[in-house]
C-alpha cells in the first residue's frame, strides 16, 4: 500500500485539529488551585480632581503628571472640566468623652479610620 | 487651614468654661489655631446632620408621624415635650479638623466632665493627638 502525500497531509491536519481541540477542552476543564485576587483599578494620580478645600468651598484641583504642580480653581462658575471624583469621602469620626478619655482611644481611632478607608464610596463620616 | 481646633460652646455651660482655658493653653503651646463657637441651645451642633432631629415634637409626630411612632408617643410625649422646651443640647463639643492635601478629616468629641477621674487622661490624649497631627500635617 502506497501512501500518497495527500494522505500524510490530511492525517497531519486532522491530528493537529483533534489535538488542539482536546487541549482546549482540557484547559477549560482545569480547575484553578489558587483563586486570583480581584485587581483594583489604580486611583488616578494626576489630572483634575473635584475636591473641597479646607474652608469648605468646592474647587477643582489640578495635579501635574511629571511636574510637581498643584493648582486650585474655585468652583464659582460651571466649567467644562471632567474631574476625578475622590472615591474616599471626607471622614468624620465621633467620640464621647468617656471614649476619648480611655487609654485605648488611639487604637479606636486607628480602627475607625481603617473602616472608613475600606468603605468604598460610602456615606460621609463613620460613626 | 491645615489643622485647627474648634470648641462648640454655650455661654451658660460650666463644663465649657472649665475646658476652654485648658484647651486654649494646649493649642497656644502647640501653635494651633483655636476658635470658640458659641452656639446656644437651639443651634445645630457638630454631631447633628441637620435640624431634623428637633422636629420630633409630639405635635409633629401626631400630624406627620408613622403609625408605629404614634403608638409609642404616649410613653415618650413627656420626654419629647421636655426636650423641646429646654432645647436639650450637649456641650462642649471639641472638633479637631485637618486637611490631608485632598480631603477634610475631622474628629468630634462630645462632652467633658472636669470632675471625672478621666479628665486628665482625656486632656493628655488630646494633647498627644494634636502634637502627632501637627507633625503629620506640617511635615512638608
Amino acid at each position: 500500500m502506497v501512501y500518497s502525500v495527500f494522505y500524510y497531509a490530511s492525517e497531519a491536519i486532522t491530528r493537529f485539529i483533534v489535538g488542539l481541540s482536546l487541549k482546549i477542552v482540557e484547559r477549560m476543564q482545569r480547575k484553578k488551585m489558587v483563586t486570583e485576587k480581584p485587581k483594583e483599578k489604580p486611583a488616578p494620580t494626576w489630572g483634575f480632581f473635584g475636591t473641597t478645600n479646607p474652608y469648605g468651598a468646592k474647587e477643582y484641583l489640578w495635579i501635574g503628571k511629571a511636574t510637581n504642580l498643584e493648582v486650585s480653581i474655585p468652583k464659582l462658575v460651571k466649567l467644562p472640566i471632567k474631574a476625578h471624583e475622590l472615591k474616599k469621602p471626607p471622614t468624620r469620626l465621633f467620640f464621647t468623652f468617656s471614649e476619648a478619655a480611655s487609654k485605648d482611644w488611639f487604637r479606636e481611632i486607628e480602627w475607625l479610620a481603617e473602616q472608613a478607608e475600606k468603605q468604598k464610596g460610602g456615606v460621609e463620616g463613620a460613626t | 487651614m491645615l489643622l485647627e481646633v474648634i470648641l462648640e460652646d454655650d455661654v451658660e455651660c460650666p463644663r465649657c468654661a472649665a475646658l476652654e482655658p485648658i484647651l486654649r493653653r494646649i493649642c497656644d503651646e502647640l501653635n494651633i489655631p483655636f476658635t470658640v463657637k458659641y452656639l446656644g441651645n437651639r443651634a445645630v451642633a457638630a454631631y447633628e446632620e441637620s435640624v431634623a432631629s428637633r422636629t420630633f415634637s409630639p405635635k409633629w409626630i401626631g400630624k406627620w408621624g408613622l403609625p408605629e411612632h404614634k403608638k409609642k408617643l404616649k410613653k415618650l410625649a413627656p420626654i419629647l415635650n421636655y426636650m423641646q422646651k429646654v432645647g436639650a443640647q450637649a456641650f462642649p463639643n471639641v472638633i479637631i479638623r485637618w486637611h490631608d492635601g485632598l480631603r477634610m478629616k475631622e474628629i468630634v468629641i462630645r462632652g467633658f466632665d472636669p470632675n471625672s477621674k478621666n479628665a486628665k487622661q482625656f486632656l493628655s490624649n488630646i494633647y498627644t493627638l494634636l502634637r502627632m497631627l501637627k507633625g503629620v500635617v506640617y511635615r512638608r
